[in-house]
């Protein structure tokens, strides 16, 4: 289960104010505003260049912003040194202190700040390696350490001075597949457990969803939505959130009135669907691939089976229909050339 | 408010324990707390304090003397004007037949005069004319090199191409005690000479002397730049020119040889600035018969002609850096910055099945191993040699001539000891101010920011610039003092030496420092700040550490160029007590060659202990 973020009406512990960053003509983040409530574990998502990790830097103050403002708990935090700042970075390359040993690199931050509390240096070190799983390898040098294993010193370092903001800028890109899992589970639990608001980059919209509690989508340095996992998944309010997160078939078409009371009747090309929303003029809506069911009753097409991928659990199937490219999931593979489709009106939602 | 005010604010208050801890231990901890803020406000600041430290020191100990004597030339009798530097170029004296063309004569009768056998070069076009001989000589010799340490596998070749680095830090001036004691009138050749009962020859005060002592110091540079070429080539561009049908020379020319023509170039460049620069070499070696630009601006601050020597000075400097400029563009243009993933196969030196083909190679090997016994090894064995020869076999006697407090019946005033004394002193006091600097700029010049190149070339012009013109700055700008407000300051000529000998040195801390601070993983830093750490505290804690080799390697050079510094120690030394090992050698050359010897390999000691550091440490990371 997941811990809910409190939201006890004060501060918000960051707050992002239209805040944009250039550099010269190019622009990486522009007016982005979004307050991170505390205790929250929020992730920034988006493909490569969108800003999300500017936007990290930004909250972290290895970059300043051009315009706008950073506020931690309602204090501007202009002029204020990443040293200043009471927070902890994750690197994706974990930025290990190759000249020191593990426990040294996660003492570092205690040089600058008492351990909370009043334990020593030493037992915090310990209960940090005991937290991130790795009792007992504090003497060894951080090369002779795994991916993951780096990785989690690199998180237990950035805990010890017990900071305010944890910033995790895409920690487990250099990780394989099933580790990546695992330590994402891992780093969930580790910030149930201290509470400890959090701020992650990733560009993997799955792995997003996975552990957020509140996610943002960030395109071409914008915010295009801000949400919890299950609202960005099942109402994408664009047009580019409907396809990043998640698969999606989208349809453009012109709506009328809908042929029972609840519904709106929406014309694409040729063919016509029934679709559970208010809806009028042009309109684009979508619908999961999961939704689309062969015994469907309503809105049924007929459409050309291009190829499949059996994934176990289901079938991935890609179809041809009129002039769209259809992916629908199927508990079996088809075995024939065509198939016949539909989904319920009410799994179908309108974007914008 | 105050940046500290607004920290504190920005850190949000976390509960404290209601019990909390005793009020001793709490009066404990607030001063602890109050130690590290204080520690960690000086630390925000420490690396631009000490960034406006070393642009102080460098303004005050480089920018601001140069300027006094350049200035000299611009202004005559409190007016400023360009005419000593018409008069400069209309002087044959300096530009031989060129002269005439300067002062408005066709070009056309310059050119015919130009080639005719009794034309006039003047000192510049002499400059030139050496300066373009020791280049093609220094290529001749070290391309072959380069051939070798690139194409063959032989026992020692890892350490033959280590010793290419040597040209930096070997003292020229002792370059020119071991050609002294080997092409002397006395030298080994001519004792090798008269034990075959052949005549023998004369080679001091020739230009061919000049040139072979030259292409000793530059060969190498050029053979290590070809060398890298050589061994960025990957293989597979060969095998694949070879698949397409070319023959083994073809592949070559078309697809190893344009990867070395930059290189080449390079070295060339390099060298011919070098040796148009040349100082202590021609000194010893020419004399004022062959002198130089820079020997005849020595001449001439010598005469106290201080308005000709700057109006030299500076057509010296502008050629220089005209080529260099020309260089770097060319190399921006041109440059193949691709690391071969797989080096071309090195040969075995001894071939297992010999051809025709693979011995003639062999055999034109051996050739050039001869030739470099004599250019590269004779000059330093028979160094070695002359210092422990006396009349009557060994001798340890110009050694103890060293320790001597006073040279006995010396007419010439140089007292040994002191002058091994001030050597150390100096190049330690060098190092404590040089090494610091480097490392400062160095990290000022790694990470990116506006106006970065402008402060990495302010901080690297020393190198540029002549050392006969730093030490006359400091001499007049320092020794003599300057008035300001009525105050007079003025430092002795020891400061004056270690200043420009930290001025000279400090270039070389910078270049070998910054690749590795510019090699390190940013999110290091980053990591270190968002723990807590003040940007000084993690260039203390993180990347110091971690460019250590580096580091050492810079003082290492440091040490040894300020041990071998002739240029600007000669100008600030004349008149006084405080001697160098290289100025000594260079007034005992062809008076006693026995005790310049006996230095020379004091500073040969010093520079080889210097060398293994940096090879070992931070060689390879060297910018060249």
């Amino acid at each position: 289960m997941r811990a809910l973020a409190s939201d006890h009406g004060g501060p918000p512990a960051v707050e992002l104010d239209g805040v944009s960053k250039r550099y010269g003509s190019a622009t990486a983040v522009a007016d982005v505003s979004v307050s991170i409530r505390d205790g929250e574990f929020f992730t920034l998502v988006g493909p490569s260049g969108c800003g999300k990790t500017t936007t990290l830097r930004l909250i972290a103050g290895f970059e300043t912003p051009t315009t706008g403002t950073v506020r931690f708990a309602g204090e501007d935090v202009r002029g204020v040194g990443p040293e200043d700042r009471n927070v902890g970075v994750v690197f994706q390359n974990y930025a290990l202190f190759e000249h020191m040993s593990v426990a040294e690199n996660v003492a570092y931050g205690l040089k600058f700040a008492d351990p909370p509390r009043g334990l020593s240096r030493n037992e915090r070190v310990a209960e940090l390696l005991e937290l991130v799983d790795l009792e007992g390898l504090g003497d060894r040098d951080p090369t002779a350490l795994s991916g993951g294993q780096q990785q989690r010193v690199s998180i237990a370092r950035a805990l010890a001075p017990d900071p305010a903001l944890l910033l995790l800028d895409e920690p487990m890109s250099a990780l394989d597949a099933r580790l990546r899992q695992r330590l994402r589970r891992e780093i969930r639990s580790i910030q149930t457990e201290l509470g400890v608001t959090t701020v992650y980059v990733t560009h993997d919209q799955a792995e997003a969803l996975a552990v957020s509690d509140r996610v943002a989508v960030l395109s071409e340095g914008r915010v295009e939505q801000v949400g919890d996992p299950e609202s960005l998944y099942r109402r994408p309010r664009s047009r580019f959130v409907a396809e990043f997160v998640g698969e999606n078939n989208l349809f453009d078409g012109t709506a009328a009135a809908g042929a029972m009371s609840d519904t709106t009747t929406v014309r694409v090309g040729e063919a016509s669907f029934e679709i559970a929303a208010d809806a009028d003029g042009d309109v684009t809506f979508c619908v999961r691939p999961g939704a689309f069911d062969p015994a469907a009753s309503h809105n049924r097409i007929e459409a050309r089976v291009l190829d499949s991928e059996f994934l176990g659990e289901t079938t991935r199937v890609r179809l041809g229909w009129a002039d769209h490219r259809l992916v629908v999931s199927l508990p079996a593979p088809p075995d024939s050339e065509t198939l016949t489709v539909g989904f319920d009106p009410r799994d179908a939602w309108v974007i914008g | 408010m105050t940046d500290a005010d607004r920290s504190a604010g920005a850190r949000p208050e976390r509960p404290t324990d209601a019990s909390g801890p005793p009020e001793g231990e709490r009066f404990a901890a607030g001063l602890r707390d109050r130690g590290r803020r204080v520690r960690h406000r000086f630390e925000r600041r420490a690396l631009l304090l000490f960034g406006a430290g070393t642009i102080a020191l460098v303004a005050s100990l480089f920018y601001y003397p140069v300027a006094t004597v350049f200035v000299e030339a611009f202004v005559v009798g409190g007016r400023v004007t360009l005419s000593a530097f018409g008069e400069l170029l209309r002087d044959p004296l300096y530009f031989g037949e060129f002269a005439r063309l300067f002062a408005g004569e066709p070009p056309l009768a310059v050119g015919r005069d130009l080639l005719s056998a009794d034309r006039r070069l003047g000192v510049v076009g002499f400059t030139a004319y050496q300066a373009f001989l020791s280049t093609l000589l220094s290529v001749a010799l070290g391309v072959p090199a380069a051939y070798l340490l690139a194409r063959f596998e032989f026992y020692g070749r890892r350490t033959l191409r280590s010793l290419t680095i040597l040209p930096f830090v070997v003292p020229s001036i002792m370059v020119a005690a071991g050609f002294a004691a080997t092409f002397g009138a006395n030298g080994t050749l001519n004792a090798l000479l008269g034990a075959l009962r052949l005549p023998s020859i004369e080679l001091m005060f020739t230009l061919e002397l000049i040139l072979i002592a030259h292409a000793f110091y530059n060969a190498p540079l050029v053979a290590r730049v070809t060398t890298a070429a050589w061994e960025s080539i990957d293989a597979g561009s060969v095998e694949t020119a070879r698949s397409l049908g070319a023959s083994p020379l073809r592949a070559f020319l078309d697809v190893v040889a344009p990867r070395l023509y930059p290189a080449v170039l390079m070295g060339a460049t390099l060298t011919f600035v070098f040796t148009f620069g040349t100082f202590p070499i021609v000194l010893a070696l020419g004399g004022f018969e062959l002198a130089t630009v820079e020997v005849f601006v020595f001449r001439l601050i010598s005469d106290l002609d201080y308005a000709e020597a700057a109006a030299l000075a500076i057509v010296e400097l502008a050629i220089t850096l005209g080529l260099l400029y020309g260089y770097l563009r060319y190399e921006a243009s041109h440059a193949v910055r691709s690391r071969g993933r797989r080096p071309l196969a090195r040969k075995p030196l001894v071939p297992d099945a010999p051809s025709p083909r693979e011995l003639l190679a062999r055999l034109g090997i051996a050739a050039y191993a001869i030739v470099a016994l004599f250019v590269f090894v004779a000059p330093i064995a028979s160094m070695v040699y002359a210092s422990v020869a006396g009349p009557d076999g060994l001798t340890l006697a110009h050694y103890r001539f060293l320790l001597q407090r006073q040279a006995t019946g010396a007419s010439f005033q140089v007292q040994p000891f002191e002058a091994v004394r001030n050597s150390v002193l100096f190049a330690a006091a060098a190092l404590a101010l040089a090494l610091p600097m480097g490392v400062v700029v160095a990290a000022l010049t790694t990470r990116r920011y506006r106006g970065r190149k402008l402060v990495d070339v302010v901080a690297m012009a020393p190198l540029a610039v002549s050392g006969i013109v730093v030490g006359l700055g400091l001499l007049r700008g320092v020794v003599f003092g300057v008035e300001v407000g009525g105050w007079r300051f003025a430092a002795g000529g020891t400061v004056a030496i270690v200043a420009a000998h930290a001025v000279a040195c400090y270039p070389f801390v910078v270049r070998t420092v910054a690749p590795g601070l510019e090699g390190l993983d940013p999110a290091l830093v980053e990591s270190a700040r968002a723990l807590g750490a003040a940007r000084t505290r993690a260039l203390l804690d993180i990347e110091i550490p971690l460019v250590w080799p580096g580091v050492v390697a810079g003082a290492a050079f440091a040490f040894a160029i300020s041990m071998g510094e002739f240029s600007s120690t000669v100008v600030l030394a004349s008149g006084t007590d405080q001697f160098t090992m290289p100025v000594a050698i260079e007034r005992l050359i062809g008076r006693r060659l026995g005790p310049a010897t006996a230095m020379g390999v004091v500073l040969l000691a010093v520079t080889s202990v210097s060398f293994v550091l940096i090879d070992r440490l931070g060689g390879e990371s060297f910018g060249l």
